[in-house]
């Protein structure tokens, strides 16, 4: 090309094809603009009455969630700004396993607001320090909004408090149905004297097609979407249980190697001690009152004929993670080696049936109702696989909810309640901040204005009406109005709902990490002011291939 | 690219990445479906057509049900699929009923679009929906007629008749009565499990459809053999039957054994060995006493002739799904070794004998003691037929199994549907508001069933609806469309039944599938890694 093309500045500093966006170019602007984008994507999903999206991500696979962690993780973003974004996102989702969306839009809102701030000539620190001062403000007022607390865990009405307005913000209309799956299945798990070891890995969640939400079910115990290998499909009373963690089988030995046969007599024998091996190794569990053999690796086709012989049920169970739960049913030790097990290593279980669920056979493990159980399956029926994925998104946050409840147990009023009166006070305290800060503390107050908003304007009511009358109503002097909140059904005068009433609460401690995260990140993506990206290395992408895990990696 | 001239836009998805949103997104998803609902809706009951679909790989299969149909178009619109899915799952839960539910879910989304186009929000109609299909279930569960078990003849009357009706829309509707009594004694054949997988169906190319075969057993086709087979008897009365897992075959023992001998001597007594471990195997089951002997494993000429010179009959290569079915039939267990045989490992039926049917040679085990399954040999002029007459059978064997598991059924030929529809628009006067409009929407939406019988069959849709209408305000339950007179008629006396569960679940499905795709407002589509070259942004 013989055309000298502008240079970019930096040229000779880096190879070439580096990236370089400096403040200059209006880096921030940039960013905040990308910000927006994504945040506008899942803005629509938040609350009840929230749109779900379709998602194709790029295997090929179809998602329809309202989820904000799941369509940001299905979706391949590549600017680095959002990126932080999506860091704090998924911090939330580790930490509390809900309100991710509320990180998302409450960042996305702060970045909006705080690009008018630097149009009209405020400095990036500026804005930075009085967000901070902001959100230390909030910290502290907070807890002073607590309207409520559960008291007893284990109690069946004070649970569903918490996780009724959980799911309702997934799955508006069905939130009874699954409720009531999610509550019935924690509290055959849940340790009445010590709720704190609440494990959320032991509730499982099977999904079969066919049927609808209404016929779902919980079951004490586990369900395996597979049959039991051998003839024996059923044990009707309680039997012991032993879990093989090797391949049952003829032994081999890991190193290569040959036999070495010297006569005639040796090769005779050869088979014949195999087999001899086997059965009396089959009949050594037998004998030790064993009726069920799961097996977490391969099963021998011998061994499983002298299995049948002896009729003891035989389930394989490929995942690991499954593995660790039945021995945690049943009670039964994981044994490495192969042979009749020590009586305390024995599990044991009270039915095991096979039986077809849909168009599906599927093996369950049962424990009757008085014995003590610490895992719990929810059986989701469905007619879209895409449903039944999106219901267990929302079975898993009500799941989550209450493990945030074991942490903290206080409750703030929801519906866009608290984010009002944040509103009121986070603009008296800006109004009380001399200096150039009180612009930045009183626009991060108008940040929250964003939740109240979009719950009005996707439950189709008129949103600046709503927030007026938000306003005018926690505006009451004597504190009456904290619990006033938008009604998204929409049935009530001005659209305003006591929260006490129906019972829309949200946690103290998942709001207020959500907050801090959504500060903390549009804090960092505000103070960037140069971006630089190397040239991606290699060639075209070679297509990304799983890697075979090690043989001890989770599956 | 954007590095040069000094503005660079902003990449936040990946280039490629296709997203849009909003209320155009709705309608535009409710358009491919109805595209879908379209291409089904000419298959619908006893006049409807079969469609014939060319696969990508050229094949071509002739069917009308919905499910097979759906599967074979291949559809990508993440929205379509859906329905897909929902066929799939009543496949799965109902087996029968695959067309109405796409048809329901598309006239679902066909009334709901008038709505979205008129900006009621979407949150609205989908709880008129779900309210609406609450209704009908519970409706249904009222009306619904329980069918006593207890009393054999009676219930057996009932599957007869649940699996004409499930019949009368497919190709085999001609020879129902035939196909009938085969399906209800396949069903009733099996313990209570009710595992259909136990029921063997077999196609013979050639023939009328009228020469298929019930067997209450086994049947499979004979399979490869060696010299000497011929010689073997083919017909036992009474026979011991051993099945087995072991290959019969002068052969290594095992893969990493090495010989290594001093002296040539030893040469052959390992030589000998060899001949020892296959006759002692062969020995073993000749004196189990075993008359007929199955593995899923090969069988080898020396096997082969060794057991002719016993009287014995056998087949290798025997399939594992068939051997399965076997060891139901005749009792026994399959054995990965024969050392140690007990006559409990033995098996036995009446009547074992190799037939001529068609052009095949088929193995036939008749007069089962433990008869926990059965096989259907189906014939038929030409490959697509015999598919479509399994997949009829299958949709039937499924109708019949619901009924014998909940054996309560109401009435078919669209009297059920209208019922509902009677009652949804009642329901609708009572209340007030949006959900007056969803809830009638509802209503008219379940009329589309017997509006499309009509249509199919050349009747008068509108004439026929008309009456129905006004027959079910005067209270008959269930009058639907009687296509013998052309008319309309009292189907619960005409013995058109269908299981009351098909049409609960199908409503179900319907309904969820159609408020999942009035939620969704937005689609994001990434683009295949391999589609645009593998490179990301910076490329030059």
């Amino acid at each position: 090309m013989s055309l000298k093309l502008p240079s970019a500045p930096n040229a000779g500093l880096f190879k070439q094809g580096y990236l370089s966006y400096s403040a200059a170019d209006g880096a921030t602007i940039r960013n905040i603009e990308a910000v927006r984008e994504i945040s506008s994507v899942v803005v629509t999903s938040m609350g009840p009455s929230g749109r779900n999206k379709i998602l194709v991500n790029k295997h090929d696979r179809t998602f329809v969630t309202n989820d904000a962690a799941t369509i940001l993780n299905e979706l391949d973003i590549v600017h680095p700004a959002v990126k932080m974004l999506i860091m704090a996102l998924k911090q939330q989702e580790f930490e509390m396993g809900d309100n991710t969306n509320l990180v998302l839009i409450l960042a996305g809102e702060l970045l909006n607001i705080s690009e008018k701030l630097l149009t009209t000539g405020l400095s990036v620190p500026e804005i930075i320090q009085g967000y901070t001062m902001a959100c230390k403000f909030l910290g502290e007022k907070l807890e002073s909004l607590v309207v409520e607390a559960v008291d007893n865990i284990v109690d069946t009405a004070e649970l569903m408090k918490v996780i009724r307005p959980v799911i309702a913000a997934k799955q508006y209309g069905l939130e009874d149905t699954i409720l009531r799956l999610v509550v019935d299945a924690v509290k055959l798990i849940l340790n009445p004297k010590k709720p704190q070891a609440f494990n959320i890995d032991n509730v499982r969640v099977v999904k079969i097609m066919g049927l609808s939400l209404s016929g779902s079910e919980v079951v004490k115990g586990m369900v395996f979407p597979r049959e039991p290998e051998g003839h024996v499909k059923h044990v009707r009373e309680k039997s012991k249980v032993v879990v093989f963690t090797c391949p049952i089988d003829i032994s081999t030995t890991e190193t290569k190697g040959t036999v070495l046969l010297h006569n005639a007599k040796e090769m005779l024998d050869f088979t014949k001690g195999e087999e001899q091996q086997l059965d009396d190794m089959c009949r050594e569990i037998s004998d030790s009152g064993v009726r069920v053999v799961v097996a977490g690796s391969n099963i021998g086709e011998l061994a499983l004929h002298y299995f049948n012989k002896y009729h003891i049920l035989v389930l394989k169970v490929p995942s690991k993670f499954d593995i660790r739960r039945i021995c945690q049913v049943c009670g039964a030790t994981p044994l490495p080696r192969l042979g009749a097990p020590m009586p305390e290593e024995v599990g044991s279980i009270d039915i095991i049936e096979t039986k077809e669920i849909g168009g599906d056979r599927v093996c369950i493990f049962r424990q009757s109702e008085d014995s003590i159980s610490r895992t719990s399956t929810i059986v989701i029926r469905g007619a879209t696989q895409n449903n039944m994925d999106d219901i267990e998104r929302a079975v898993d946050d009500g799941i989550n909810a209450i493990k945030g409840l074991v942490k903290d147990n206080r409750l703030l009023p929801g519906a866009g309640a608290v984010e009002i009166e944040l509103v009121k006070l986070i603009t008296q305290y800006g109004e009380k901040t001399p200096g150039l800060m009180s612009l930045a503390i009183k626009s991060y107050a108008k940040a929250f204005e964003v939740v109240p908003r979009v719950l009005a304007e996707t439950s189709g009511l008129d949103s600046t009406e709503v927030l007026s009358s938000l306003y005018s109503a926690h505006a009451d002097q004597e504190g009456l109005g904290l619990t006033m909140g938008v009604d998204v059904d929409g049935e009530l005068d001005n659209c305003l709902v006591e929260v006490t009433g129906p019972g829309i609460y949200d946690l103290l401690s998942t709001k207020q990490s959500a907050i801090n995260l959504a500060t903390e990140a549009a804090t960092t993506i505000l103070s960037i002011d140069q971006i630089i990206m190397a040239k991606r290395a290699g060639g075209p992408q070679v297509p990304q291939q799983r890697r075979q895990g090690n043989w001890d990696l989770e599956d | 690219m954007a590095f040069n001239n000094q503005t660079p836009t902003i990449v936040v998805l990946k280039e490629g990445t296709d997203s849009s949103q909003g209320k155009g997104q709705i309608l535009n998803n409710i358009n491919a479906c109805l595209a879908i609902q379209e291409t089904l809706k000419p298959t619908l009951g006893p006049f409807g057509s079969d469609i014939l679909i060319k696969s990508g790989n050229g094949r071509t299969t002739i069917s009308n049900d919905g499910a097979t149909i759906l599967k074979l178009l291949d559809v990508v619109h993440p929205a379509a699929k859906m329905l897909v899915d929902i066929s799939r799952a009543q496949d799965a839960e109902v087996g029968d009923g695959t067309t109405s539910v796409t048809i329901l879910a598309g006239e679902f989304l066909k009334e709901s679009k008038a709505f979205v186009e008129d900006g009621l929000s979407p949150h609205l109609i989908i709880k008129g929906l779900r309210k609406a299909c609450d209704l009908a279930v519970n409706r249904i569960r009222e009306i619904q007629v329980e069918i006593e078990k207890d009393d054999t003849s009676n219930f057996r009357n009932l599957l007869e008749r649940c699996a004409t009706t499930a019949m009368s829309s497919k190709l085999i509707s001609n020879n129902s009565e035939f196909f009938t009594k085969m399906v209800v004694d396949a069903v009733l054949s099996l313990d209570e499990d009710l595992d259909e997988s136990m029921i063997g169906i077999k196609k013979v190319p050639g023939g009328a459809m009228e020469d298929s075969l019930f067997v209450d057993g086994v049947a499979f086709k004979k399979t490869f053999s060696y010299a000497g087979f011929e010689q073997q008897p083919k017909k036992f009365d009474n026979p011991k039957i051993l099945s087995l897992n072991v290959e019969l075959e002068l052969k290594a023992e095992k893969d990493n054994a090495e010989v290594r001998v001093q002296q040539v001597a030893d040469f052959q007594d390992i030589v000998d060995a060899e001949w020892k471990i296959i006759f002692s195997k062969l020995e073993a089951i000749s004196e189990s006493g075993a008359n007929i002997v199955l593995s899923k494993l090969p069988i080898g000429d020396l096997a082969t002739q060794y057991f002719a010179d016993r009287n014995i009959f056998c087949a290798g290569r025997v399939g594992a799904e068939d051997l399965d079915r076997v060891i139901k039939a005749v009792g026994g267990a399959i054995q990965s070794t024969v050392s140690s045989l007990t006559p409990e490992a033995l098996g036995t039926c009446e009547r074992f004998e190799e037939v001529q049917i068609g052009g095949e040679r088929y193995n036939l085990f008749q007069g089962c003691p433990e008869a926990k399954t059965c096989t259907l040999v189906l014939r038929g002029g030409a490959e697509q037929v015999i598919a479509e007459v399994e997949r009829s059978l299958h949709d039937a064997i499924m109708i019949v199994k619901r009924a014998v598991k909940h054996g309560s059924v109401v009435a078919g030929g669209g009297a059920i549907e209208m019922e509902l529809s009677k009652y949804l628009r009642e329901y609708s006067k009572t209340i007030a508001g949006k959900q007056q409009l969803v809830i009638l929407a509802f209503a008219r939406a379940l009329e589309i069933i017997p509006r499309q019988l009509c249509e199919n069959a050349g009747l008068d849709a509108i004439e026929l609806l008309n009456i129905l209408r006004s027959t079910h305000a005067r209270g008959e339950t269930w009058f639907g469309i009687d296509f013998q007179k052309e008319a309309v008629g009292n189907n619960m006396d005409n013995f058109i039944w269908e299981p009351s569960l098909v049409k609960i679940n199908a409503l179900q499905s319907a309904t969820e599938a159609a408020t999942l795709l009035l939620s969704v407002d937005q689609t994001i589509k990434n683009q295949d890694d391999q589609a645009n070259g593998g490179r990301g942004q910076g490329a030059f």
